[in-house]
């Protein structure tokens, strides 16, 4: 480390790097220095490299407002997506044949709302509609460059790599220049959501690939993660599901609370879990094994069934392929990721059992 | 014996003067840059002092300060107290956020120059409805800083020489001084560069007061006697201007320049040394290098992607002129330049 | 029998539906409106959805700002019009007698019909609902009918008419004689550009119990009340007359004129189109004056 700095230091011809060479040197050199004991030290974090401070205190810039609107332009013409094609033609030449054990990686979307689609046997299904924002591959970190910050305690054998992914793009002078840093080699315009993804190194992608929601297939089974609906301190009712006590008939004072915490004996204390009022939900749950239904490619939404996605209408939530060994594809997915973009889609695209509104009234005949 | 006892107290200032530039000379300072700012430093204050020994007697001038829509009128020392001495008495405000001060509505004034006659002053900062001059002033100041910080940034064994630095063109880009090092075909990497913008931004914020000071050529050419560069440019300088030559002290550098620099240099705010660039002129000796910044008054708050802009196109060769071995003016001190202004 | 005839009484009707709009989600306060059924056509310069906002109520949206997307609420349009294009879901209020049609899994080839008086519209977008009521063989039957379900062949309207109150639940607590209509009621055809009529009927409840405590629900089609003061008092206890004041809760519950006629405007010329084909088919039928039932 030593002999590195001192190779550098001696071709530059600043001083003042070298005046803190010599400090280093000094301080390596021998002398020893007592440190205070810290009865509780801070945590040792070792947060992934992209979580920087991201919002800047915004002041009023005093600038005119031709300079203003000169800026926008500026903004526009450097992130503008321009010449993507033959980054993905090469891609897709380079790109490995997809195998059953290889996975691929997620999609950052947006949960739009809910709405009622019916099958082509009358039953209704209730659907999310997932929104796919703009997804542009923002840095790939190789198995041995990852340092998971919660490592595995066992070895694991076939270590993935990690893909960041980032979402919606935003106005740079927002943020904070350390953020705004981050995508610099990807060249792609400052993202408001991050999010990691661990794939196979086959399935590895260049930053500045897009990805859209034909990254998935109607038919295909996902996983779905967001963070819950936050409804604050909640009793043991609505938070464990506990059945309470009559509203009538001679109950005292006791109609919706838990009852008894816990046996006596050898053990006699309450259990650590013991389930009793809390704070309920904001955290991070994953819905496993949801069919997709339907594909809108003008919007990129995807219509996924069930009406239980973890979090609000327009909040943020990562879609994964499936992990459930069943629900796994047997047919070949669109791999890494969905790279033809001169093809020419139809605005929907429908699993084969749903019944599309533009299809006559369905009628049942006698067979 | 009291003919040899009774020297006036011009005659014996000189002649103290006199045995110190000649001590300084013996002591042979030469290849060590801190201690020729050192030398330079001492003979300025010398200097200093004795021009204001030499105001025997001193006036009282009448100064109306405009202020806002009042106008205020402070009884003053005749070229003894300074536009900054007003602002004093005024709003401590005032006093910290002027850049340059503006006589009789018509010449501008650097702060901590001694004021001549009576007059009406106003104070100038950044944020004038007409601020050109006040960006040209400072943007002088900041090609100044930047001559001052370069030549103490470098190692012992690099020979700096400062050139000259242009007339200061707000609109180009960027702030210019043009360097002479002894290093062939160097080219910055970024690291270094940051380090420079450092360098300047910590200098700057020791929060020097820009002095101002008129002397003859004879005691600018010793001061400079280490510099040919200056020494060639000495001698026209003073023609143009009446046999005097402006200097400007900021900490321990000094310089030769025309107009009115900014009151102190805690005012500038964001500061980048954006780029050096290798020149092709036909002076002797070492390569001629262009060091470019660009910079914005602390008052004035703009985003990082918007400065980082301003940064990109500061990276680019300033279109001002390129010295040649023939030149002997810069621009900021030539005949054109008092001219146009 | 009771006869229902439905008057053109415009004077009090205009008065009643502006506390009657008060109440309901997807109608907002107007002083005086003429509903024209058929003139759906926006006026020229100002253009003003007046009319849409009854005639279309499903197209407006959840007012709940939590639940709004203009993304998802763009898409379900769009597939409420796909499925417009094949059926016909005409204009109905609650207090309308419709038939509808519909095709049965369990009885393949044969679609089951049902007459009945809608009492409830319910839902925005393709969750819309509507609830029918009748009596057959002298048992109450209320049935519950998507708008959008696919498996609806036909919605027709019998008799075009609005009652006094937004919601007819209190006919599940009134003589079976006013929810009683004929399965095989013939439409009755109204006058291109009549408003729509508003039937000024008073039912009359049956003793208590019943399921709801309509005394506290200020309900204008019900005939006087008979119970004890004591009812009356607590009712006049609990209401809340202020709350017809209350524009902070008016505005949270609608959706804003301007975002409506936005709305209007992307669709109105699909709208349109099917409104036309709409008046083609009817025009092939005959003109049938009502007549007084005995």
């Amino acid at each position: 480390m030593a002999f590195i700095l001192s190779n550098i230091v001696s071709k530059t011809c600043v001083k003042s790097l070298e005046d803190k060479l010599l400090a280093l040197s000094i301080s390596a050199s021998g002398t020893q220095i007592r440190e205070r004991h810290i009865m509780n030290p801070p945590p040792r974090l070792r947060n992934p490299t992209w979580f920087t401070k991201k919002h800047r205190v915004v002041h009023n810039d005093e600038i005119t407002t031709d300079n203003q609107e000169f800026v926008k332009e500026v903004v526009q013409d450097k992130y503008s997506n321009k010449d993507e094609s033959p980054l993905l033609s090469e891609i897709a030449a380079n790109a490995a044949e997809w195998q059953p054990t290889f996975k691929r990686t997620g999609v950052i979307a947006r949960k739009i709302g809910i709405y009622p689609i019916w099958m082509k046997d009358g039953t209704k299904m209730t659907t999310t509609l997932l929104q796919v924002l703009d997804n542009h591959v923002i840095k790939y970190y190789t198995p041995e460059e990852y340092e998971n910050s919660q490592p595995n305690k066992t070895r694991v054998m076939k270590k993935k790599g990690c893909l960041l992914l980032g979402a919606e793009g935003t106005d740079p002078s927002l943020l904070t220049k350390e953020y705004c840093g981050l995508f610099k080699n990807s060249g792609v315009i400052p993202k408001k959501f991050l999010a990691r993804f661990f794939v196979s190194p086959d399935a590895a992608l260049p930053p500045g690939t897009p990805i859209n929601a034909l990254h998935f297939q109607v038919g295909n089974f996902v996983d779905v993660r967001g963070k819950t609906i936050d409804r604050g301190f909640q009793g043991v009712m609505k938070r464990h599901g506990f059945k309470g006590m009559p509203a009538s008939h001679g109950v005292t004072k006791t109609h919706r609370r838990g009852g008894n915490i816990g046996g006596g004996g050898e053990k006699a204390r309450v259990w650590p879990g013991t389930k009793m009022p809390g704070h309920m939900g904001n955290r991070y749950r994953v819905l496993k094994g949801l069919k997709i239904w339907r594909i809108n490619t003008k919007y990129n939404v995807l219509y996924v069934s069930g009406q239980n996605v973890p979090g609000d209408t327009n909040s943020i939530v990562t879609i994964y392929d499936t992990i459930l060994p069943l629900r796994k594809p047997s047919n070949p997915v669109p791999f890494p990721t969905y790279l033809n973009t001169d093809e020419i889609h139809e605005e929907d695209l429908y699993d084969d059992d749903v019944h599309q509104f533009c299809d006559p009234t369905i009628e049942y005949n006698e067979t | 014996m009291n003919s040899k006892i009774t020297l006036s107290t011009s005659k014996m200032y000189s002649l103290f003067v006199r045995s110190r530039l000649n001590k300084c000379t013996n002591k042979r300072f030469l290849g060590n840059l801190q201690s020729e700012s050192t030398r330079q430093n001492e003979l300025f204050d010398l200097e200093k002092k004795r021009q204001r020994e030499e105001i025997g007697r001193i006036d009282k001038i009448e100064v109306e300060v405009q202020c806002k829509s009042e106008s205020k009128t402070y009884v003053m020392n005749k070229l003894i107290s300074t536009p900054y001495d007003c602002a004093r008495h005024l709003n401590e405000t005032i006093m910290n956020k002027t850049a340059v001060a503006l006589i009789n509505g018509e010449t501008l004034w650097h702060m901590h120059k001694p004021l001549p006659d009576s007059c009406k002053l106003e104070f100038l900062d950044y944020k004038v409805s007409q601020p050109g001059q006040v960006n040209k002033a400072f943007w002088r100041t900041c090609s100044f800083l930047l001559g001052a910080v370069a030549s103490n940034a470098f190692k012992d064994k690099v020979d700096v020489q400062l050139h000259s630095f242009p007339i200061p063109n707000v609109k180009s880009g960027s702030f210019v001084y043009d360097i002479q090092l002894s290093l062939d075909n160097w080219v910055p990497t970024s690291s270094e560069l940051r380090v420079l913008s450092m360098e300047m931004i910590k200098f700057c914020q020791q929060a020097h007061p820009i002095e101002c000071l008129d002397v003859t050529a004879d005691f600018a050419l010793v001061l400079f006697k280490e510099n040919p560069h200056k020494t060639m440019q000495i001698p026209d300088i003073a023609a143009n201007n009446n046999g005097k030559v402006t200097l400007f002290r900021a900490g321990p550098n000094v310089d030769i320049s025309k107009g009115p620099m900014i009151a102190n240099t805690n005012q500038l705010g964001r500061t980048t040394v954006t780029n050096v660039i290798k020149l092709d002129t036909d002076i002797k000796g070492s390569p001629v290098y262009r060091f470019q910044g660009v910079a914005l008054p602390s008052s004035i708050v703009l985003n990082h992607f918007a400065y980082g802009l301003l940064e990109e196109r500061a990276k680019n060769l300033n279109s001002a002129r390129i010295p040649g071995s023939q030149d002997v003016t810069t621009e900021d001190n030539s005949f054109m330049a008092q001219a146009t202004n | 029998m009771l006869s229902f005839i439905s008057k053109k009484s415009n004077s009090i009707a205009s008065n009643t539906r502006n506390f009657l709009r008060h109440s309901t989600s997807s109608q907002a306060l107007k002083p005086t409106e003429e509903v024209n059924s058929s003139n759906n056509k926006p006026k020229d310069g100002r253009k003003s959805y007046a009319e849409f906002r009854h005639i279309y109520p499903e197209f407006l949206p959840d007012p709940k700002i939590e639940f709004r997307n203009s993304i998802r609420e763009k898409l379900e349009r769009s597939d409420m019009i796909a499925r417009r294009t094949l059926i016909d879901i005409p204009e109905f209020y609650v207090g309308t007698i419709m038939a509808v049609t519909v095709s049965d899994k369990h009885t393949p080839g044969k679609p089951l019909r049902f007459v009945g008086i809608c009492i409830k519209r319910e839902g925005c977008g393709l969750r819309s609902t509507f609830i029918l009521r009748n009596v057959v063989d002298h048992q109450g039957v209320e049935v519950m009918y998507e708008l959008y379900d696919p498996t609806i062949q036909k919605i027709e309207v019998l008799r075009l008419e609005k009652r006094l109150d937004d919601e007819l639940l209190y006919l599940r607590d009134s003589l079976s004689e006013f929810s009683t209509f004929d399965s095989n009621m013939e439409a009755e055809i109204l006058a291109e550009g009549t408003p729509v009529p508003v039937n000024p009927i008073k039912v009359q409840l049956k003793p208590r119990p019943w399921l709801e405590r309509w005394e506290r629900k200020n309900l204008k089609g019900v005939e006087k009340i008979d119970l004890p003061e004591k009812f009356f008092k607590r009712a006049a206890e609990l209401a809340k007359p202020y709350e017809k004041y209350d524009l902070m809760k008016q505005y949270m519950g609608t959706i804003p004129e301007e975002e409506q006629n936005e709305i209007f405007a992307e669709i109105q010329s699909q709208l349109h189109k099917l409104e036309v084909t709409r008046k083609k088919m009817k025009r092939k039928r005959t003109f049938v004056k009502p007549t007084k039932l005995a």
